[in-house]
């Protein structure tokens, strides 16, 4: 007996020693967040993440702030959101408006870590107040495409299920109050961050829009005036619009005019094919890649057509440079095999009338003796080219492999051939655009036409064209520029949308909505707004009232 | 003195007469007349002892005293005999299997009559007479409540097992594995031939014991390890083994060149409805592009229709497709990538004992060689156990089980591409092919799908026929190419063992201590050299997906299991039993991962040389480390009364690392009882008829901590990209939320059970009842998408109820005739009854675009539009004159075209998410398994089959080839509606129009709709459509399989006694001979695996084996 005391007393002793700690969990190849955020480093590791949502959010979400305009109609079939581009079918359970909506509120949940993990820890004012800028950004963007929606500004640690919708005018009240406290925190000038001038062009912007709504007031346009003055701060449009040294050059992505951007180098992908797809977006389909020789061709994917309604502004004074500066008209390669080498653009760029033309896109309103004089440049070179005349719809309506100019602006020459690959900057604001909101309060405010017409001109003046007078300077107008100078750029259903034209605009102009009834939901209502996602509704247990038109 | 010494002469005389011994000799026999050897032979109440030799003859010196001998062998009924005269023999007769088996149920073993929770058994001849290269497969249809489904057509794949239905959404089913003592996370290491037994505890009071590891039931394995020192046997060497065959079989019905291409030029007509009438408009444009031609097409009006000219009046397209085409000339190009398979099996097992050691060596070589190049496994396995007495009071052993395998998986790519090829492409070139511009190597095309003709134009330079337009047929590069240039090959090592002390310092009190460690290790290679598939592309461009790529997996994984047992087992006067089992147990394990993957990669040494790539931007390294503990303490007592009523309890706590301090503990109690009421007095009547009636009855929580390690702690993790200008600015965000409150899952079970015998245990029938209620599951909850992601949350749960049974009937049981058949049958209904706290039915819950969960209905269930066929020329005008809302919408636009798929609208108010129903789900709704044993002296004939009903599943084959969305794959032969006016191809080449309309309703048409830019609808199966949204791909998978026929032949002792064999049995085999199903694909069991490695052909085996024993 004492011998079984003895050895249950030895099993036992085992069992007691080291016990304490054998259910104590310890991670030996990831930090935890608590600890990890305390850091300094750590913390700039977390802020920097916030800024990487920009590129979550742009890299490859282009049909939300282009599709279903007067500019764009949808290109091949399958590749963007039918809903988003012709208005029918357009319903809560669209995949590109939960994407973005997904995106969005998943990158506020990442500025709610960092702005809750910056004031735990006492953390830089300047970093805390980069990312309540970004957030504030983040919920300007959701309220123009959903009006109210829930403001979620809390880090949490428990799920919470009961998200109701913000009225709109909170929420613009919100960004409104955020980005003035992070202005006062930021430094004026910041490289690829956010700072001053980044704030003041979009509180501009802000108050533009909110003057437009039926809770705005009338101070909206002052103030939007103040905020865009500035930002402008004096700087004029000195840069070309197009060619080598023209701000859309790639490498020129860095330049004096660019307020904000999402930010891309080929070194900080995660992988070669996780750039952005803003530069394969719009063009017609160039063909596989055994169709590349020589200095190569980009993936066109033709998500989005340019409507012929942007070919004929931009070629509506002859003297514009932005038609020659925003699409490829010539596309060079060897007319024997059909093969392509549409980079040589770039990579020739000085030596490019020596090269052989494959295609040629004469702008509309181009005569035979224009054609003619284009070949006898190197007529070598050129007399076999294909000539893609644009005719009155011809462009549009086309959808075989290189039938209309792919919009070069974006072009990325050293991308591998991918849709998704392009390292070029998405330029989300520029100086250009502050002259032309400025414009736009001017013109709302009322009295301000010789102001107004003055901002106008500053940017047609850059591009070559013409000055229009006071008379001229009009909202339709100011919408008309904006097509020419930012075709393709993430702004034109918010600005359709800001200006109440819509409706009007994409009737008229996209033969894919071919009339007003297309935009019209089963309740009678327009769809303005982009449905509230089908998932944000069933996930969340408050009550949602769906916007109008679905 | 004298007197003194002649006692003591006296004495020693009698001492002598005493010690005085005579030679017993005698043949011990089977029933059947075989004797048998090895069977123990001693003296009762001494230590005298001897085994019988190959003969069966035993001769035993025994003390004049001796009066009885006791004749034992495992499996036979112990027999006394009175010891009378000088040679006895004895003929032993077998035990009724049923009753007095040992089941064992988890650190410790019951016989099968005082059972009282459900488990099952199958022994060694059940699992190796199915000739399977997998232990699992062996089990499949053996055991009700039991569901195992193959899940991939690969050498050496995998077999998915659920006990008694899906109780986690999780979707972690796999059960606890036991083998020899040791807990791991699989069995598929092991060789079936190995196996001497396979327990499995189903219901929670059976599990109990092993707490929260046996929440999906617990499969103990014991291989043929050493036998307790009992008796001493001579050494016995055995073998089996078996060479087998397989071929490709039940290939499905693919296309012919000419079927092929009378589908795709459906295709290259789009249609329009110009008017918005319903009336759709042809426009054939495009079909030039079908002969690759870049030509216009004219009516040739010879009267048999029109072709694609060139200028001259020359055929205007590829006239070498055209011949292909007209000679129905079709590339086999599964036959270019598949072979007869080869199957073996070797299995060597050396055993004996002495009186006080017993030890056994096994050596295992298993070889299988797929239908697929490229595509093997092979295995070795060695095994040792040694148990030892040390004395009258301890006792030790070790046992160790190692395997090592090496997997070639070959390219995932090539088998898919080979299904995908179009019949009409070829996979070698010919005098017609032009060698430059279809990149050959060797004589083999790279491009099929680009396959062009040695054409040239009027400068003579080569004409690329399909650069221009519609380009070619796919440009997937040649499957054998592929196969040629990609390797992935896995070599793993797996070793487990045991090592026990037990001491027992009074009778029937054990203490026994038990270090089990277990050890795997891995390493994955994988390398695509430059022509691998999504390498090869334009040579001309520089991009590194165009280099070689190589990476390399390290797994490592150890884990250890530390027990501390207690038994202690009495009886207060004969009618009460007590056995009470106290059991203290820690657990850890951990692993590591190492990934090294490049891109840009200039060595042809496959993985072997990673430092050769020049691009070392694209060399990525990545690791992790994982570890877990727990910590337990059980208790178990098990009681019987009178041996007629029978208790058992159990408590188990379990201690986690997994969850966080405060929710660490669960535990976890569980009752049951059973009543052997044919043992009472009053059933003494029916007792000829009615031999064994039992009822058991259990009621048991189980837990599941089934979460990854570190789930509970925030953890900052998530690596992002981006840059300021020329700064580089990498971040890390925080992973997922994390909730410090997650606690256990826990199932409750009610278990009742009946177990019947009739004559004499010639009948057995067992039925099980079972109603698991599964609550808190740890599942992925997707948070508000206001909040943002996911985390792991306590929440839902679900129900399974279902039956169990199962029969043994040995319907002839003669002296040379014998027949069994044996069947089980179990049907599980699995319903989910709370999901996020919603307990209303029909709540909907959308985890993720594939997975729908309901209230109120199955975990896998399909969920989607009704279809209703197509829409008719004269259907559709019906409808657009009665606006129905499915044709036209509130616009007045219509938005369905003739031929399209048509689906059911339940409110009349046009197609919306409410019409959507669940459609079956992808759970049989009942399995079932026969199998019959019929021998006639040495001659055995066996059948097992297995059936599977009631599931509906998703198909990614159906999906796949039955998808109009493309115009240069294989597809399936179907028909399809052909509306009138569509241009068809005619068996001479020559294209007609369709004056009616070829009015097949069972599948929509091909064409393209312009102004829906679909073409069989938004409602059949198209690129973007989820798979719930695909009812063309939603198929009825129940199948019939017969998994084996074998004949075998024992031969007669006398024959094989001349050459030292006591036993010789050889079979032929075959699997899978025979399938019944109504599935199109390749088979009905991995109906829903996805179109990568895991879909391919269903094999027929034919194996030829021996089993020998020395």
């Amino acid at each position: 007996m004492k011998k079984i005391i003895l050895f249950i007393t030895i099993v036992a002793s085992l069992f007691i020693t080291g016990c304490s700690d054998f259910l104590t969990e310890n991670n030996k190849s990831n930090p935890d967040a608590a600890s990890f955020y305390k850091t300094a480093s750590g913390y700039e590791s977390l802020v920097n993440a916030c800024y990487s949502t920009l590129r979550d959010v742009y890299g490859d979400n282009i049909e939300m702030f282009v599709a279903g305009t007067d500019l764009f109609k949808i290109g091949r079939a399958g590749l963007v959101s039918q809903g988003l581009g012709t208005y029918q079918g357009l319903t809560p359970a669209d995949n590109s408006v939960k994407s973005f909506y997904t995106l969005v509120y998943q990158s506020i949940k990442r500025c709610n870590d960092a702005i809750y993990y910056g004031q735990l820890y006492s953390q830089s004012k300047v970093r805390v107040a980069e990312i309540r800028f970004l957030r504030a950004y983040y919920y300007f963007q959701l309220v123009q495409q959903f009006g109210d929606v829930a403001l979620v500004t809390d880090f949490y640690t428990t799920p919470v299920t009961n998200f109701p919708r913000t009225p709109a005018a909170d929420v613009y009240a919100f960004i409104f109050s955020e980005m003035k406290t992070a202005l006062a925190d930021l430094p004026t000038a910041a490289a690829g961050r956010v700072n001053q001038r980044v704030v003041n062009h979009y509180l501009s912007l802000a108050y533009l829009t909110h003057g437009y709504e039926t809770y705005g007031t009338s101070s909206d346009f002052q103030s939007a005036i103040d905020y865009a003055t500035a930002a402008i701060n004096g700087q004029a449009l000195t840069l070309p619009f197009d060619g080598k040294t023209g701000i859309f050059f790639p490498g020129n992505e860095k330049n004096a005019e660019i307020i904000f951007s999402v930010q891309y180098s080929p070194t900080t992908l995660a992988s070669v094919t996780l750039g952005n797809s803003q530069a394969s977006s719009y063009g017609a389909y160039l063909g596989g890649s055994d169709g590349a020789i020589n200095d190569g061709m980009p993936y066109m994917n033709t998500k989005l057509k340019p409507t012929m309604r942007l070919y004929n502004l931009l070629s509506a004074d002859p003297n514009d440079k932005r038609f020659a500066g925003t699409f490829m008209q010539e596309l060079y390669g060897v007319v024997a095999t059909g093969k392509c080498s549409y980079y040589s653009y770039f990579k020739k760029y000085d030596t490019r009338t020596d090269l052989e033309v494959l295609m040629y896109y004469p702008k509309p309103g181009a005569t035979q003796a224009d054609i003619d004089a284009w070949k006898a440049i190197n007529p070598a070179k050129r007399n076999a080219t294909t000539i893609k005349l644009p005719g009155t719809n011809n462009w549009e309506k086309n959808d075989l492999d290189k039938d209309y100019p792919c919009i070069k602006k974006f072009s990325d020459p050293d991308a591998p051939f991918n849709t998704t690959a392009s390292r070029r900057d998405i330029f989300l604001a520029r100086l250009a655009e502050t002259y032309l909101i400025r414009a736009e309060a001017y013109i709302k405010l009322g009295g301000k036409q010789t102001e107004a017409k003055n901002d106008i001109n500053v940017v047609r003046t850059r591009a070559g064209a013409a000055s229009i007078t006071e008379s001229s300077a009009t909202i339709d107008y100011i919408l008309d520029e904006r097509a020419r100078e930012f075709a393709g750029e993430y702004n034109r259903w918010y600005d359709l949308k800001r200006t109440g034209k819509l409706v009007d605009y994409v009737t008229l102009y996209n033969t894919d909505v071919p009339s007003s009834g297309n935009m019209k939901g089963s309740d009678g209502n327009f769809k303005i707004l982009r449905p509230i996602p089908q998932d944000a509704i069933g996930l969340n247990s408050a009550t949602i009232t769906q916007n109008p038109g679905y | 003195m004298k007197r003194v010494l002649f006692l003591i002469v006296a004495i020693s005389i009698h001492g002598l007469v005493l010690a005085q011994t005579r030679t017993i000799t005698g043949v011990v026999k089977e029933a059947t007349g075989d004797p048998i050897i090895g069977v123990s032979v001693s003296v009762k109440g001494g230590t005298i002892g001897t085994v019988t030799d190959i003969n069966g003859t035993y001769s035993l010196s025994v003390p004049s005293t001796a009066q009885i001998l006791v004749f034992s062998y495992i499996g036979m009924r112990k027999q006394e005999v009175e010891i009378k005269g000088t040679v006895i023999n004895a003929t032993l007769e077998q035990q009724s299997k049923e009753l007095n088996e040992l089941v064992v149920i988890g650190y410790g073993s019951v016989r099968k009559t005082d059972l009282t929770g459900s488990v099952s058994s199958i022994k060694s001849d059940e699992i190796t007479e199915k000739g399977t290269t997998s232990v699992v497969a062996a089990i499949q249809g053996s055991v009700p409540g039991v569901q195992i489904q193959q899940k991939s057509s690969r050498a050496g794949a995998p077999f998915d097992i659920i006990v008694r239905g899906q109780n986690s959404v999780s979707g972690n089913t796999s059960p606890l594995y036991v083998v020899d003592g040791v807990i791991t996370s699989n069995i598929d290491f092991l060789n079936p031939q190995d196996i001497e037994k396979i327990d499995i505890l189903k219901d929670a009071s059976s599990t109990a014991i092993y707490g929260s590891r046996g929440s999906n039931g617990v499969v103990i394995v014991q291989t043929k390890s050493g036998k307790s020192v009992q008796q001493a046997s001579k050494t016995s060497i055995s073998y089996d083994g078996y060479y087998g065959i397989s071929n490709i079989a039940r290939t499905p019905n693919f296309m012919n060149t000419q079927e092929w291409m009378k589908y795709r030029i459906m295709n290259y007509q789009y249609t329009t409805d110009a008017n918005n009438d319903g009336v759709i408009e042809f426009s054939n444009t495009d079909l030039k592009n079908v002969w690759m031609g870049n030509i216009q097409y004219r009516d040739l009006n010879n009267g048999k229709g029109f072709q694609p000219v060139n200028a001259d009046g020359s055929f205007g397209g590829s006239q070498w497709l055209l011949n292909r085409y007209l000679n129905n000339t079709s590339t086999d190009w599964l036959g270019l990538v598949s072979q007869q398979g080869i199957q073996q099996n070797h299995y060597i097992d050396i055993s004996g004992s002495t009186k006080d050691v017993a030890y056994v060596v096994g050596f295992g070589y298993q070889n299988e060689k797929g239908v697929f190049i490229n595509d093997n496994y092979n295995r070795y396995n060695l095994k040792g156990s040694l148990t030892a007495n040390i004395n009258s009071k301890w006792t030790t052993g070790f046992n160790i089980n190692t395997a090592y395998s090496t997997q070639e998986q070959g390219s995932d790519n090539s088998m898919v591409s080979a299904f995908r090829m179009s019949p009409i492409t070829d996979a070698y070139t010919n005098g017609n092919l032009d060698p430059t511009l279809n990149h050959i190597e060797g004589n083999v095309i790279v491009v099929p799908g680009k396959t062009t003709e040695n054409k040239t134009d009027a400068n003579g330079n080569p004409v690329f026929l399909n650069s221009i337009g519609s380009g070619g047929f796919t440009s997937s590069i040649n499957p054998l190419i592929d196969l040629a240039s990609t390797s992935n090959n896995t070599k793993k090592i797996m070793a487990l063992g045991s090592a026990f002390l037990q001491f027992s310092p009074i009778k029937d009190l054990t203490l026994k201590t038990t270090i089990s460690p277990s050890f795997t290790t891995y390493r994955t290679g994988l390398y695509k050299s430059t022509l691998a598939e999504g390498n090869y592309d334009n040579p001309l461009t520089t991009a590194v997906e165009n280099d070689a790529k190589a990476s390399v997996n390290n797994y490592m994984y150890f884990n250890y299991t530390w027990d501390n047992q207690v038994n202690y087992k009495f009886k207060l006067n004969e009618d009460h039993h007590l056995d009470v089992m106290g059991l203290y147990s820690i657990y850890s394990e951990n692993s590591e991962l190492y990934t090294t993957s490049t891109a840009g990669y200039n060595s042809n040494y496959e993985w072997y040389n990673l430092g050769a790539a020049t691009n070392t931007a694209n060399t990525k390294l990545t690791s992790y480390y994982s570890k877990s503990t727990m910590m337990s303490c059980a208790s178990r007592i098990n009681y019987s009364y009178k041996g007629k009523y029978l208790l058992a309890a159990t408590v188990r706590a379990d201690g986690s690392s997994r969850l966080a301090s405060g929710h660490r503990w669960v535990t976890l109690p569980s009752l049951s009882a059973a009543w052997r009421m044919s043992e009472e007095s009053f059933m003494s009547s029916t007792k000829d008829i009615l031999s064994n009636l039992k009822i058991r009855a259990s009621i048991g929580t189980s837990a599941n901590n089934n979460i990854s390690a570190y789930t509970t702690i925030p953890m900052a993790n998530l690596s992002t990209y981006y840059n300021y200008g020329a700064t580089s600015a990498l971040g890390v965000a925080s992973g997922p939320l994390a909730s410090q409150d997650l606690t256990w899952e826990k199932t409750r079970e009610l278990n009742l059970g009946f177990d019947f015998g009739f004559f004499n245990q010639r009948l057995d029938l067992t039925v099980d009842l079972y109603n698991r209620l599964s609550t808190g599951l740890l599942q992925a909850r997707t948070l508000p998408l206001e909040q943002s992601g996911t985390m792991i949350d306590n929440l839902g749960s679900v129900r399974n109820q279902g039956v169990e049974l199962a029969l043994n009937a040995n319907i002839v049981h003669t002296k040379d005739l014998n027949w069994t058949v044996s069947g089980s049958f179990t049907a599980n209904q699995n319903k989910i009854i709370n999901l996020f706290g919603n307990k209303t039915n029909g709540y909907i819950y959308i985890n993720s675009s594939t997975q729908k969960w309901m209230v109120g209905q199955n975990i896998n269930s399909i969920y989607g539009y009704v279809y209703d066929g197509v829409w008719t020329a004269d259907g559709i005008l019906d409808a657009i004159k009665n606006k129905d809302p499915r044709v036209v919408n509130s616009a007045g636009k219509i938005i369905a075209r003739e031929g399209q798929a048509k689906v059911k609208d339940f409110d009349g108010n046009g197609i919306d998410a409410n019409d959507r129903r669940i459609q079956g789900h992808s759970d049989p709704s009942w399995t079932g398994g026969l199998s019959t044993n019929l021998s006639y002296k040495g001659f055995d004939f066996s059948m097992n089959l297995y059936t599977a009903q009631g599931m509906t599943v998703f198909s990614p084959f159906i999906e796949e080839f039955t998808n109009y969305n493309d115009r240069g794959r294989q597809k399936l032969v179907m028909d399809y509606y052909i509306p009138a006016g569509a241009t068809v191809l005619g068996a001479d080449g020559y294209f007609t129009t369709q004056t009616t309309a070829h009015n097949y309703q069972g599948r929509p048409m091909v064409y393209t709709d312009n102004g829906t830019k679909a073409n069989c609808g938004p409602y059949w199966h198209t690129a973007k459509e989820t798979a719930n949204d695909m009812p063309g791909s939603w198929v009825d998978a129940s199948y019939v399989k017969v998994r084996n026929i074998t004949l075998g032949y024992t031969l007669p002792k006398s024959v094989v006694k001349s050459i030292g064999v006591s036993n010789l049995r050889i079979y032929c085999n075959v699997l899978n001979p025979f399938v019944f199903t109504k599935y199109e694909g390749f088979d009905p069991e991995w109906a829903g695996a996805s179109m990568g490695r895991d879909n391919g052909p269903s094999t027929i085996t034919y194996q030829f084996g021996a089993s020998v024993k020395f």
